[in-house]
């Protein structure tokens, strides 16, 4: 019998419905609809989604939702067809945060990690040590507008009384707030309190315990974590848009951060991949970016809303392959923000908008870094971490000409380390597919192995103290064409790019001079190299961490080489 | 496909004012008010005290039990004895202050004292709209509005004035909405601000600065954004049309997300209701734009042509071309995401 699925994704600016059935014997995405929020000014969520799942049923054939606008299961659980519904979202206002912990180092940085990873923005944070007098503390969460309080601190069974006089003023501001209007409340901490904080606080559903994010000295595991923030952050975006009301508590049907799927995703696919290196996602919209890295298991993740400023101006200015002035950076860079679907139109106007893009990306990766040092992200050096698959998605990309544009944003944003594979999610199918996830594994597995993906290229980047214009790799591809294979050679400070020979996938074999790095481990050290076939196919970056420009070039003479000249 | 005009005359203008804590409403849906009318308004302690009886007496649960004097939710005068330790020597917590005892948990009482009122006050000349439960309402108003692009997040009301140099104040600025036309730099702004504009209103902001982080006291807002341009005739003749007249400058953040743009407001008395359907679109070929953009950034013209099919630009980049005639007698040909319709 045939089983389907149904993903949905609110996003601020469309929504967006996938099916997926097993009617050929595996599951396929047979439909993937778009579309645009504007087109539905004022009528809020419903509108689209109706419109939506009213063409998916003209499409399929197949009737999901009654003319109430309900999903079929729910009065009917046993039709057949349409097993369950993921739905995920990434609307809304930020989140206003505050953060309280009984200490810097293992309280509020963990609970700077869990909140950045949605889009919030932290109002206030109180450490209980530094702030101890009680009076202050209950004077500074009375006074300051949140919308969600989350408390950590202490090992289970530890020290209880700087979290207990907390617990109390948390009390007195349930009450003061009001039941309408009162801040979703996460407990994270000693878990012997836990009962205790329950029984005090008096929050109801808007009290959301979770296992303590520090169950032992020294021991940080934020996963813990997950369940309950995930909660709470469901419960404010019901209150934000009370049409997503009709998908909660439905076995059925399962709602989520968008964020929150795609890095369920990114972690099981670090799980079943063998190379021993971590995921990272990208997705850029124009609002918003998000950054998701899963590296030896855990979860990493920031969110950032596009803003405009005086660095992001500066930024530009420098990093741009073009000769650009002051005025017209800051000029395009605030009609961009203000006007999101401007379409540059001019050479100079494509060059800031990708160098913008950039900086986006690596403003992601500093900040992650910043929080989560295991990281591994340097300005000027790039990634000092190694990450395979890259996965790239957003309007951002999207709306790029060519892959190569969208490629170069992403690799001048990233400055990756050793090799590494750029894909891009052109159907958006992570976080939908992180949405259903939990109804049927083998959905997930079978669909990450469709080609659904577009491998854009495999990067191969070398690190080495050679001068510019000197060798630094020596490559020998296997075209596929009668055991013919080519010789090449890479200088320090070039970007070059190796096509696919069309139906191939990439064979070559790699020998960096003896002190060149190319991410297999020792300096020197080279070996056979293969890969899908990809849009771009094979691209060498040995300009150098960080870029050794030609001497006889300025800057943007070479970035412009680099960003139009790569592949001719 | 269809964008809001900037300049409509039947502009329906919705504000939410609301408390940053849940309080009181004090309006009704439908009511009218004048600016400056109290909508809603939370009164919160002005402050705290939380003691700890047990560890500042070093006594037990039992003993405190027994020493207490006031029972949570007593109003409580200066001085009055809260807690008294007997013995040889006792020792007694008064109240500091006129409250009330919000709370006693865990051998800690929590004072709450004094009264800090937070109000918020309807913006502008309007009809409630809507409640917004414990927190406020919607303001709604008819008039014609003419929306800007960049804002500072502040709005003020008073007289219109519009000025062509702020070298020479040729008029009087002091408690006036001012309109500068041309492109303004961060100098001009605080020589009018200087001046006693009540609000600053310009034709575009000096890119050579960013103007993200600068603060002022008085509401600023930039019609076209930031970069040099000229303002099209036909806004230009929309706010000379408001010289003298009573006008509203909301220079709210613009938020693209939610379509929130600043705007300047006047409101008019004909109460001509909204329609309750939106208007059928219109067709494009000869509605009046403004161009975004370098180097016709500003410039207005009139849609003559649109392309069948999305066609390559010069950056590479496909889109829906539209044949614009400049007021200038220029021809361009300009993408339909880089213009905003002038009128309906």
């Amino acid at each position: 019998m045939t089983s389907s699925y149904i993903s949905i994704d609110f996003s601020r600016r469309q929504t967006q419905a996938w099916y997926f059935d097993n009617r050929f014997g595996s599951y396929h995405l047979l439909e993937h609809l778009t579309v645009s929020n504007d087109d539905f000014s004022g009528q809020g969520l419903s509108a689209p989604f109706i419109a939506l799942i009213h063409e998916l049923e003209l499409r399929i054939g197949q009737e999901f939702i009654t003319s109430a606008g309900r999903f079929q299961f729910e009065q009917n659980a046993n039709q057949s067809g349409l097993k369950a519904v993921g739905i995920s979202y990434s609307i809304g206002k930020p989140i206003r945060v505050a953060l309280v912990g009984l200490s810097e180092k293992y309280s509020l940085l963990p609970l700077r990690k869990l909140s950045r990873f949605y889009n919030t923005e932290i109002v206030l944070e109180i450490n209980l040590q530094n702030e101890p007098n009680v009076s202050v503390q209950l004077d500074k969460i009375t006074n300051t507008p949140f919308d969600l309080l989350i408390l950590a601190g202490g090992v289970d069974g530890g020290p209880e009384k700087a979290l207990r006089a907390m617990i109390g003023n948390l009390r007195l501001l349930v009450q003061l707030r009001g039941e309408a209007n009162r801040p979703q409340i996460v407990y994270l901490g000693n878990q012997a309190l836990a009962d205790y904080a329950k029984m005090e606080i008096e929050a109801g559903d808007d009290l959301h315990i979770g296992g303590n994010i520090q169950p032992d000295s020294g021991l940080e595991d934020l996963s813990f974590a997950a369940k309950a923030i995930r909660s709470a952050i469901n419960r404010l975006r019901l209150k934000e848009f009370p049409e997503l009301e009709i998908f909660q508590d439905n076995p059925r049907i399962e709602l989520m951060p968008a964020e929150f799927g795609r890095a369920r995703i990114g972690q099981w696919l670090e799980q079943i991949q063998e190379n021993g290196k971590g995921i990272l996602q990208i997705q850029l919209e124009a609002d918003f970016g998000q950054l998701i890295a899963i590296q030896n298991g855990k979860r990493m993740g920031i969110w950032q809303n596009f803003e405009v400023d005086e660095a992001m101006v500066e930024a530009v200015l420098a990093q741009s392959d073009r000769q650009v002035s002051r005025e017209s950076v800051t000029s395009i860079l605030y009609n961009r923000f203000l006007h999101p679907n401007f379409v540059p139109t001019s050479i100079e106007e494509m060059s800031i908008e990708m160098t913008c893009l950039s900086l986006r990306i690596q403003n992601l990766l500093k900040e992650l870094s910043t929080l989560h040092p295991e990281f591994r992200f340097e300005q000027k050096r790039g990634l000092r971490a190694d990450f395979e698959p890259i996965l790239i998605s957003g309007s951002e990309f999207e709306r790029m000409p060519t892959a190569r544009q969208a490629f170069i944003v992403a690799l001048n944003g990233i400055v990756p380390r050793g090799i590494t594979t750029i894909v891009a999610d052109d159907h958006r199918l992570i976080a939908s597919l992180g949405a259903l996830a939990d109804f049927d594994p083998m959905l997930v597995s079978q669909i990450i192995d469709s080609d659904l993906f577009t491998a854009l290229a495999t990067v191969v980047t070398v690190e080495s103290p050679l001068a510019e214009g000197e060798r630094v790799l020596q490559l020998e591809i296997d075209e596929g064409l009668e055991n013919i294979r080519d010789q090449y050679e890479v200088a320090q400070s070039e970007l070059r790019q190796f096509e696919n020979t069309p139906g191939h996938g990439l064979r070559v074999y790699l020998a960096p001079e003896a002190n060149s790095e190319i991410g297999m481990g020792l300096r020197g050290l080279g070996g056979w190299l293969s890969g899908d076939e990809s849009v771009l196919g094979l691209i060498v970056d040995a300009r150098g961490r960080p870029f050794v420009r030609p001497i006889e070039k300025s800057s943007q003479e070479a970035c412009n080489d680099w960003i139009w000249k790569f592949g001719e | 496909m269809m964008k809001n005009a900037i300049v409509q005359k039947n502009y329906l203008l919705e504000l939410s004012v609301e408390l940053p804590f849940p309080g009181i409403v004090k309006v009704n849906p439908g009511q009218s008010l004048r600016a400056g009318e109290l909508i809603a308004e939370a009164v919160l302690p002005a402050k705290f005290q939380v003691f700890d009886v047990l560890n500042q007496f070093r006594m037990d649960g039992k003993e405190f039990e027994s020493s207490l004097k006031r029972l949570a939710g007593e109003e409580v005068q200066k001085g009055d004895v809260i807690v008294k330790k007997p013995g040889l020597i006792s020792r007694i917590f008064r109240a500091p202050e006129a409250g009330k005892l919000v709370a006693i948990r865990d051998g800690r009482i929590t004072l709450a004292m004094g009264e800090r009122t937070i109000q918020a006050v309807s913006p502008i000349d309007g009809v409630v709209g809507e409640i917004i439960p414990a927190l406020g309402a919607t303001v709604v108003s008819h008039g014609l509005g003419i929306k800007a692009a960049w804002g500072n997040g502040k709005t003020a009301s008073g007289n219109f004035v519009m000025i062509d140099l702020v070298d020479k104040l040729a008029q009087d600025v002091e408690n006036k909405i001012v309109f500068l036309n041309k492109t303004a730099t961060i100098k001009e702004i605080k020589k009018l601000q200087k001046a006693a504009a009540l609000g600053i209103l310009v034709s575009s902001l000096d890119a050579s600065r960013a103007f993200g982080d600068e603060q002022f006291d008085l509401p600023v807002a930039s019609l076209l954004g930031f970069g040099k341009a000229v303002l099209d005739d036909f806004t230009r003749s929309k706010l000379e049309e408001l010289t003298d007249a009573e006008v509203y400058l909301i220079a709210r953040k613009a938020d693209p997300k939610t379509g929130i743009r600043p705007i300047l407001f006047s409101p008019t008395e004909d109460n001509q209701t909204a329609a309750l359907f939106s208007e059928p679109e219109t067709e494009l070929t000869g509605r009046s734009v403004r161009l975004l953009g370098l180097p016709h950034f500003g410039k207005s013209g009139t849609i003559l042509e649109v392309s069948v099919k999305p066609e390559k630009l010069a950056s590479c980049m496909e889109a829906v071309l539209l044949t614009i005639e400049t007021s200038e007698g220029e021809i361009l040909r300009l993408p339909f995401e880089n213009l905003e319709f002038l009128s309906d």
